[in-house]
């Protein structure tokens, strides 16, 4: 079969670039019951080809990929170069079957813990907002093409960068894990994250009563529209406080959304009745 | 509705689902798909403004583990048919419309996720036998599956749609319109509070706070106060790291003196 185990064996750059290519659709097969693991099988496929050219290690290969796997998607491109690191090296036979699955599961539970709040908590709503924001400016079409841009940019460096140094450092990247780097990264994100949650709610959320009441005593200056948006972002925050706690009482969002838009309604009859 | 217009909603309905599942491209994310469905509908502005008002409300609906949100895709395919389509629905109209179909969608969604399960076992019996090719079409079979929880209501609310939709919404008495105008303004602090919830400790509102002041008082361009966020972050990092350096070598001459 001309499969020489013997030889060092060394994925090309052609094959790790139809990894990445791949990558990106790794949650198409998204299932209960082992989430992202024909995903992920489906990402590495260029890798056991080259590797592997008997049926029985074919198999192997896919048998082991094939067990759960989780994490952010778009962290996954880290273990992903790792994977391809020790799947070269298994088939030079310097490490041994199981430790390609023990390295898997013990990155994708920190990275998932990082990505989590890193791109659904920071970066999408930050540049959403940035295009929700530009929407309103001279040139509208600018929001969503800002939006489509910035994050694909940020999102495929990412993957394309992390999957090179997840395969050129292998079981190494491990200690990154202690670095200071992280610590930093963990310490920064809550303080960037709320900051920006408060620029976005004085930024979009404006009560559209309270500015057209406050304009009436204030003027429309600077001071009066501090004073305007400022009544503004105090109802929000009440209000902020008020889901916060319903939340923590396990209420489901779509309820609270609806009970909100139900008391508008409500109070919004009430004014006019009574005015009428 | 011409024929095309038919194709090219449907087809962008299709590359929604299987976007909103991958969660890589974001095209399914009301502020994409809305403009898109305008520019189907040769209504670019109105899909744009939809848009934007929808992404504020679902941008903290994320889908983390196994928890399955209500659905952003059918919610914003759905509702910028309506809105750029030719029921032309107002702003708010169609933020109840994405409503409706969210929760809806989310139902789909699970219904699907479960019809994954068995083309992933379909995969199973492919990697037992070795048919590396199988398993790959297993994975492209189950993307497309999700691709259809979009396009196939699509369709159907298509067929549906007629001029009579627009004079339901209109029949509502103009308190409860102007009443949802209010609402619907208020109903992102909902998607904020969950991202907020993520973040939030004890001790680190204050960040929330001055977030707030910074911006009524500097009333600058957004991505200027995203960079100015930026610099706090960091110079919190250094200043904490700082801190707690000068604190653990203050630690040291205290075992300095017990050694003494």
């Amino acid at each position: 079969m001309g499969y020489d185990a013997s030889k060092k064996k060394q994925i090309s750059k052609k094959t790790r670039f139809y990894v990445f290519l791949r990558s990106s659709l790794e949650q198409g097969s998204w299932n209960f019951e082992r989430m992202h693991n024909l995903g992920f099988t489906y990402s590495v496929i260029p890798v056991i080809k080259q590797l592997y050219p008997d049926h029985d290690h074919i198999t192997r290969a896919l048998k082991r990929h094939m067990t759960f796997f989780n994490t952010t998607p778009i962290m996954q491109s880290f273990i992903a170069g790792v994977i391809i690191n020790l799947e070269e090296r298994y088939a030079s036979k310097q490490i041994t079957e199981p430790q390609i699955n023990q390295i898997k599961t013990a990155m994708m539970g920190p990275l998932a813990s990082i990505g989590d709040p890193l791109w659904w908590g920071i970066t999408r709503p930050v540049i959403a907002a940035c295009g929700a924001a530009l929407c309103y400016s001279a040139v509208p079409v600018a929001g969503p093409l800002f939006f489509f841009i910035a994050w694909n940019i940020l999102r495929v460096s990412f993957r394309a960068i992390t999957q090179v140094v997840g395969y050129h450092e292998g079981v190494k990247v491990i200690s990154i894990f202690n670095t200071g780097f992280l610590k930093n990264l963990t310490k920064g994100m809550p303080v960037f994250g709320m900051f920006m949650m408060g620029c976005i709610i004085a930024t979009f959320v404006k009560i559209t009563g309270v500015v057209g009441f406050t304009d009436q005593i204030t003027g429309s200056g600077y001071l009066g529209s501090v004073l305007a948006s400022s009544i503004s972002a105090l109802v929000a925050l009440l209000l902020l406080f008020i889901c916060l706690r319903l939340l923590k009482k396990r209420i489901r969002p779509i309820w609270i959304i609806t009970g909100i838009l139900i008391v508008s309604i409500v109070i919004e009859f009430g004014i006019k009745i009574f005015v009428m | 509705m011409t024929g095309s217009t038919i194709v090219l909603t449907i087809g962008l309905a299709f590359i929604a689902g299987m976007a909103g599942i991958l969660d890589e491209w974001q095209v399914y994310q009301p502020l994409v798909v809305c403009s898109l469905m305008g520019l189907v509908f040769g209504d670019l502005q109105t899909g744009i403004m939809f848009g934007a008002t929808l992404q504020m409300i679902v941008i903290g609906w994320m889908n983390i583990g196994s928890a399955v949100s209500p659905d952003i895709t059918l919610a914003a395919v759905i509702s910028g048919l309506f809105v750029a389509g030719p029921s032309q629905l107002t702003i708010e109209q169609g933020v109840i419309v994405a409503l409706v179909f969210g929760v809806i969608g989310q139902y789909l969604n699970i219904g699907t996720r479960k019809q994954v399960l068995k083309v992933v076992h379909r995969a199973d019996q492919y990697v037992a036998v070795g048919d590396i090719s199988g398993v790959g079409r297993s994975h492209l079979k189950a993307l497309s599956l999700q691709g259809l929880r979009v396009a196939v209501p699509t369709a159907i609310a298509m067929a549906f749609m007629n001029n009579s939709t627009k004079e339901v919404f209109d029949a509502i008495p103009p308190q409860v319109n102007s009443g949802l105008k209010v609402g619907v303004s208020l109903i992102a602090l909902v998607g904020f509070s969950i991202i907020i919830n993520m973040f939030a400790t004890r001790h680190n509102w204050g960040w929330l706070f001055l977030g707030v002041g910074t911006t009524i008082l500097l009333r600058v361009n957004f991505m200027i106060m995203v960079l100015i966020g930026l610099i706090f972050a960091i110079a919190w990092v250094v200043i904490s790291n700082h801190q707690e350096a000068k604190e653990s070598s203050s630690d040291d001459d205290f075992d300095d003196l017990d050694d003494l």
